[in-house]
């Protein structure tokens, strides 16, 4: 936990320590991570959140005073508890239309944005756990090549991932027109907006990290311990409640607040649903309100993003005091004993993969619109697929010679942005797992905090702190995005990093060490080599999702179009030349492929070591 | 090989004293055993001599060679740790020779010396086997190999033997103790196992709380237990609190709970015991006997248990409230409930003061 | 020599083609030419000497940019004047200050409507035209269209210029119009009519918020002229409420094309392209309900070039800069008509068609200085009362609407209530009692420009205000 010492004797003694526990490697490791987090995420985001605290030019706290009495972010003067309504309309046919118009509730601003993380932490969470338990206690055939499916909803679909969504859900889309009018299972046509929206699609793309998260825990649960239980007498749903349940909580409570904090902090998902009360979000009143049409940032904004901030940091200091990372540690490393695997009864495997196969469905829906959309020829509202097929778009996307420089620059950008997370990312979890100095937490606080902040403040902090300097976006897009791309991912790095230096027995270093090895000769030669598959693994996460990094690569695209990435031609093509929806489409698949080639390729060398791809 | 001095020696882990101003001195080539029960600061210490904790106070002398803070690969201990801790990415023989590779030593000079390592240990022909292929007493002699491979200053042993059943403990620690008088390395042994510690030591620290309670040879430490804690936790025996009587020619004390007064020798010789003090009477199961004579010390005794240890009857018994621990002849006849007239003689009537 | 071996080696593999690769694609970004912007590199934009880097802030999209480089670079004017490349910048508007200021020796800036030049030319960043040449050319031009602007003249000085024109109205997605049995709209009324209603809560129409989009700021701005204040504040309401609001006159367009609506209100050259990409799609043009928009040219103060920068601006102003509009991908009107007699502007008579209904359909006599006068508060109250309670906003039209079409309310009634829902709003502010007059908005427009804490104060005063009446009237007409 975070223990700080007051006075002089403690600070003193706290140098002593780490003089004696660091390596000149050590510091090294050090002053590159506090360089790195200063320049590239304090300072630049310092420039914006100080406009919180002025108020009439004056320090004051006047702002968060009007945020917190205004029913419009709190729920003062009442609130929108109705679901749902039903539209009904005549058709030029004399028929009738029926619609079930779900957009979920509405408390403020505020309080939204709570609910909907919640809610979405709860399902989720189920579901995930489900998953994750189905996966990890039983074996039927395929489960491997499905169980690395249930991970793509990881692929990002920025902007066209919309478009994609609507296509399918929408009254006259895809899963409609099947169910009302192929199949006639419903007599009305449902569609899903707003928060309702929200929170469906939010759950669908972040169910995968809690499922990683209790996949693992699970697997690392000593078997022993339920055998133990089995012995004494406990079975079935006793035994899983009592024993092997809170055995995989720290799985499932890490997964669920890493999934609290992304939904809270997500604006790509309300910017979907735009225009109903979804718009109600915390992100989505920060991203609106930032700039007045003058280029001033406002003070309100900024106020709520500091409020955004201080939540999500909450949440983060909880969860690292409440739940002990100890519980993750094993004895040795690589998971030694059997897996107790349950096979299911033959009669109910069909059901199990139907129902596999049904939610994954519904969880690629945007994944599955976006690649329609990139190979249609045309796709005229009203038609549930598109009319024909081509690979047109993927001409016509070729034919301007800045698409394959962005792809290329998405690439470098990424994998330099991946190699540096490693290689900064293995240092500060090295630094914080084993120089356990007091107040050596707070630097992991540090680096993890990047998940917490709306990437339009550090986009646009980074553009304003940079804009005279030789860092200068205009100029030099590369080393901005490189570093955007760096600090925004590291923690999908850097925990992955140590959750493998946490089950590494602390030993097989002390004992290195003592036959002479420096602590540099053993940080490559013993605990290097111990977590390579973690190295990989984090690896993998910090590469796919730079690839899909938004606010930082449009800002500095805009303003360089050579040096921009993947993510900006995609918003380019899309709202600033006209009808280029399939070719931005096409653009997506090119990166969803991209992503989807990582992921099997990491899969592929981690193959059955079950390793967390993600923890906190 | 070196002689250890610790002077003073304090570490504090936030609130917790982990040791409190330790002084211990540890000779050339000395078996010398930390025992105590966990918590007791046995392996902190341990740590502090490898130089993975630093001191907060106190100074660390290696012969006259100020190490306290001299990090610990350049300290020259080689340590075997409680699980052993082999690197599963190697095998035996680079597990071996990796101290050697690190000191840059010659190829064949390696070569040399991990077969030489690996013959100490009689485990000849493993070099190509990795740590997962071994059981757990392997695994513990590579980790001995290995420590011992660099010619280390100082052995340190951190519990090697907690891992193993019964038998191959008893077995391995002769063996080191073999090895440790072979090779003549001053060696720092730490357990909480008491008859280990009394089997195979030079000397014995017997620590609680952070604190030293007690140094000697195995003997010393049994027979004549400074204090309560060290009377306690050494082997089993019966103890009576009473009060001096009479220290003039013999030290005579009257015991509690109505059991009389007995005759009996103080424990330490650097103490003087005065009359009227408090003390404590410990005999151990072995002193008594069941025929005595002129100027033993006596007791009468109800019977309630009896068990048979192999080679003797180990006989839990009462008086005045007090449990007694008898051992009798196997051919003696007891049975429970009955009563039992014991003896002691003064000279294995141990008296410890209370403090 | 060591236990590295392996796993030693592999990481010196791969810090080694890191390496070579860091320092291959640092070497390939320096003589990179080609694509849209070519990197500078080194080469000093000195007078003379090495030849003129022009640089160009715009809000125009990136096929404007490689065409005009094409033509521009091989022209007469760009050898006289030495001219060897243009950079563009394309940041985000609420950007362009900052950038203005930070880059410290931008030449033009260029497209993005007459609202964003006029904060330039407010804050000191425009400078006059001063060539003998350039006033030339700006002479050919005429000073404006049916009273909205086409330069901006200052104490006799010219500080901007159009070089393009637009429009506006509204773009319709027939297959939705069909789908649902609508009337297609074509007048801005339309929009806020009882057909629409029927269909809610989904929305219809889609219009972005005024603080996020300049041309629709406009449309809201020749609704109010056209119809008088209030009548004008009760058909914005009406088409509110009607529909949903978004985040920019692109994404209301993409809304529109993607039929999540039937109708998007929008400029006109976003609705002839849609209309060519998008079978199903088409303009209206309001009939006597438009104006004409020009966007504008001008000359930054920050310019190290000035003399090449007017070079530019005349060229871009001259009939052979013109043509760059008629493109296919482009679809602008040129602010010069003879450009529709050459032979590229004989190629397109669709354009030049709509270029004559343009002209030819000034709805209204538009006061310019009025607009500029009520700009900011109308879009704080705007985004307000009918962006940010949209939810409270609809739920009482609902009302009125369902109340009028079950026979509960009349005619007469339902005038009424409408006319309730969009009057500019009255609130209570330390005892007095405060209407959303012209006057009133007036008045507090300049402070709405610059002082954050009034606009989050009135944002909230009106959002109450607006709540309150809207569930005062939803309340009313129930049961």
């Amino acid at each position: 936990m975070i223990r700080l010492s007051i006075g002089g004797e403690g600070l003193s003694r706290l140098i002593r320590e780490l003089r004696w526990r660091m390596d000149p490697l050590n510091w090294v490791q050090l002053a590159s991570i506090l360089i790195l987090f200063t320049l590239f995420l304090i300072l630049p985001i310092f420039s914006i959140i100080v406009n919180a605290f002025l108020y009439g030019g004056a320090p004051s706290l006047a702002w968060f005073e009007k945020i917190l009495s205004d029913p419009y972010y709190m729920p003062w003067g009442g609130v929108d508890l109705s679901f749902y309504e039903v539209i009904e309309s005549t058709l030029p046919d004399g028929s009738r239309r029926v619609i079930i118009y779900i957009d979920g509730f509405d408390l403020g601003v505020i309080p939204n944005s709570f609910m909907v993380a919640t809610l979405t932490t709860i399902f989720s969470s189920i579901i995930g756990f489900t998953l994750a338990f189905l996966f990890a206690r039983y074996r039927f055939p395929f489960s491997e090549p499905l169980r690395i499916l249930m991970l793509t909803p990881l692929l990002s679909t920025p902007f066209v991932g919309a478009i994609g969504i609507k296509k399918m859900i929408s009254p006259d889309g895809f899963v409609n027109t099947v169910l009302v009018d192929i199949i006639p299972i419903l007599p009305f046509r449902i569609e899903i907006t707003g928060l309702a929206a929200v929170i469906m699609v939010q759950t669908l793309l972040f169910y995968p990290i809690v499922f990683l998260n209790v996949y693992t825990a699970l697997l690392n649960i000593d078997p022993s311990q339920e055998e133990q239980a089995e012995n004494l007498g406990a079975k079935g749903f006793y035994l899983f409640r009592t024993v092997t349940l809170p055995l995989a909580l720290p799985g499932l409570e890490a997964g669920a607040l890493l999934v609290f904090i992304l939904s809270i902090e997500d604006l790509g998902t309300p910017l979907v649903f735009r225009g109903t009360n979804a718009d109600k979000l915390m992100t989505v009143a920060i991203f609106r309100r930032l700039f007045a049409p003058t280029g001033d940032i406002q003070g309100e904004a900024t106020a709520l993003s500091f409020i955004l901030l201080i939540i999500s940091l909450g949440v983060f200091l909880a969860v690292r005091r409440y739940i002990s990372l100890r519980k993750y540690a094993m004895l040795g490393k690589g998971g030694i004993w059997r897996r107790r695997l349950g096979s299911i009864p033959v009669p109910i495997l069909p059901a199990i993969y139907v129902g596999l196969i049904l939610f994954l469905f519904i969880a690629l829906l945007p994944h599955i619109g976006v690649t329609l959309m990139a190979f249609a020829q045309d796709w005229p509202v009203g038609s549930i697929l598109p009319s024909g097929y081509t690979l047109r778009n993927f001409e016509a996307l070729f034919m301007d010679p800045g698409v394959s420089r962005n792809i290329f620059n998405s690439l470098v950008y990424s994998v330099v942005a991946m190699i540096l997370i490693t290689i900064i990312g293995v240092s500060s979890a090295y630094i914080v797992s084993r120089i356990r100095v007091p107040g050596i937490d707070l630097l992991d606080a540090l680096v993890t905090m990047p998940i917490a902040i709306p990437g339009i403040i550090v986009a646009t902090g980074y553009f304003l702190t940079f804009l005279g300097t030789p860092l200068n976006p205009i100029e030099w897009g590369a080393p901005l995005l490189i570093a955007a791309y760096t600090v925004r991912k590291f923690p999908f790095g850097v925990r992955t990093f140590f959750a493998g230096l946490e089950q590494v027995d602390k030993a097989l270093e002390e004992a290195a060490i003592n036959v002479g090895a420096s602590r540099t000769r053993v940080f490559f030669t013993i605990t290097i080599p111990l977590i390579l598959m973690n190295i990989l693994a984090g690896s993998m996460l910090a590469f796919i999702y730079s690839m899909s990094e938004v606010s930082t690569s449009i800002v500095v695209g805009d303003a360089n179009h050579n040096d921009a990435p993947m993510t900006w031609k995609m918003y380019d093509i899309m709202f600033k030349g006209f009808g280029g929806t399939f070719q931005a489409a096409a653009m997506g698949f090119i990166l969803m492929s991209l992503q989807f080639l990582m992921i099997l390729g990491s899969n592929l060398i981690l193959r059955r070591r079950a390793t967390a791809l993600i923890s906190l | 090989m070196v002689s250890i001095r610790a002077v003073d020696v304090t570490k504090r882990f936030g609130q917790v004293v982990a040791l409190d101003h330790v002084n211990l001195e540890i000779r050339q080539g000395e078996f010398f055993t930390l025992l105590g029960p966990s918590g007791c600061g046995k392996t902190t210490f341990l740590r502090t001599i490898a130089g993975f904790e630093l001191v907060d106070e106190g100074r660390i002398y290696f012969d006259e060679e100020d190490v306290t803070y001299v990090p610990p690969h350049k300290r020259d201990t080689g340590m075997v740790f409680q699980n052993y801790a082999l690197w599963p990415h190697m095998t035996v023989y680079d597990n071996i020779a990796y101290g050697l590779r690190v000191r840059k030593l010659p190829r064949d000079e390696i070569d040399r010396r991990v077969k030489w390592a690996l013959k100490l240990v009689h485990m000849e022909g493993f070099e190509r086997r990795r740590p997962h292929q071994l059981s757990g007493g392997q695994q513990q002699r590579v980790a001995l190999a290995r420590a011992l491979v660099i010619h280390p200053r100082v052995l340190l042993l951190d519990e090697p033997l907690s891992n193993l059943d019964a038998k191959l403990r008893i077995e391995m620690r002769s063996e080191i103790r073999r090895l440790q008088r072979e090779l003549g390395i001053t060696t720092i042994y730490v357990t909480h196992d008491q008859e280990e510690a009394l089997a195979i030591s030079d000397r014995i620290a017997v620590m609680s709380g952070g604190r030293v309670m007690q140094v000697g040879p195995p003997e010393e430490i049994y027979l004549r237990p400074a204090n309560r804690f060290v009377a306690d936790f050494i082997g089993r025996g019966t103890f009576l609190e009473g009060r001096v009587l009479e220290t003039d020619h013999e030290l005579v004390v009257e015991l509690e709970s109505g059991l009389g007064t007995v005759r009996g020798v103080p424990s330490r010789s650097d103490r003087r015991i005065s009359v009227g003090e408090r003390v404590l009477v410990a005999i151990r199961p072995e002193s008594f006997t069941v025929a005595g004579s002129e100027g033993y010390n006596a007791f009468d005794v109800v019977v309630r248990n009896i068990s048979f240890v192999g080679s003797v009857k180990r006989v839990e018994a009462e008086a005045g409230e007090k449990l007694f621990i008898i051992d009798i002849p196997v051919e003696y006849d007891v049975s429970i409930g009955g009563s039992l007239r014991v003896y002691v003689k003064p000279s294995r009537t141990i008296v410890i003061p209370l403090e | 020599m060591t236990p590295r071996s392996g796993l030693s080696k592999l990481w010196i593999a791969v810090a080694a083609i890191i390496f070579i690769g860091i320092i291959l694609y640092a070497a390939l970004q320096f003589p990179m030419e080609g694509g849209e912007t070519g990197i500078e590199g080194e080469a000093p934009a000195e007078e003379g000497g090495e030849g003129i880097v022009l640089k160009v802030i715009t809000r125009h999209p990136s096929t404007i940019w490689v065409l005009t480089k094409n033509k521009f670079l091989k022209s007469d004017i760009a050898k006289e004047y030495n001219i060897v490349d243009i950079r563009f910048l394309g940041p985000n508007p609420v950007l362009w200050m900052d950038t203005i200021e930070g880059q410290g020796d931008i030449d033009v800036a260029w497209g993005g409507g007459p609202t964003i030049f006029d904060l330039l030319l407010n804050e000191g960043y425009l400078a006059p035209l001063e060539e003998p040449e350039t006033l030339e050319v700006v002479e050919e031009i005429r000073d404006d269209i049916g009273g909205s602007p086409l330069k901006r003249i200052v104490d006799g000085k010219v500080y901007w210029v159009a070089a393009a024109i637009s429009s506006f109205g509204f773009i319709v997605n027939s297959h939705v119009i069909q789908q649902y049995g609508l009337e297609p709209p074509e007048k801005w009324e339309d929009l806020g009519g009882i057909e629409f209603a029927k269909l809610l809560p989904k929305p219809m129409v889609a219009y972005a918020r005024p603080t996020t989009s300049t041309s629709h700021t406009r449309i809201y701005q020749i609704i109010l002229q056209k119809f008088g204040w209030e009548q004008g504040w009760v058909v914005i309401t009406r088409m509110a409420a009607n529909g949903r609001p978004y985040d920019g006159s692109v994404e209301a367009l993409s809304a529109v094309e993607a039929g999540e609506v039937a109708v998007s209100i929008g400029i006109d050259f976003y609705g002839y392209t849609a209309q060519l990409e998008y079978p199903g799609l088409y303009y209206v043009l309001p009939y006597n309900e438009s104006i004409i928009n020009g966007d504008p040219i001008a000359k930054l103060t920050t310019s190290k070039n000035p003399e090449a920068a007017e070079a530019f601006i005349r060229w871009v102003l001259s009939v052979e800069g013109q043509k760059i509009w008629l493109d296919s991908r482009v679809n602008r009107m040129p602010v010069r008509e003879d450009v529709f007699k050459t032979p590229e502007g004989r190629e397109r008579p669709d354009l030049y068609k709509s270029y004559n209904e343009t002209i030819n359909n000034i709805g209204i006599p538009f006061n310019d200085t009025l607009a500029l006068q009520i700009e900011f508060a109308m879009r704080y109250y705007f985004d307000a009362v009918l962006a940010d309670v949209h939810s409270d906003l609809v739920k009482a039209w609902k009302a009125i609407v369902d109340a009028y079409l079950e026979g509960r309310i009349s005619e007469e009634e339902f005038n009424y209530w409408v006319y309730e829902l969009g009057k500019p709003l009255s609130w209570e502010e330390d005892g007095q009692v405060y209407t959303f007059t012209l006057e009133f908005a007036i008045s507090i427009n300049d402070l709405l420009r610059t002082d954050q804490e009034a606009i989050a104060k009135y944002s909230r005063i009106w959002r109450d205000a607006a709540r309150e009446r809207y569930n005062s009237i939803y309340n009313a007409l129930q049961g």
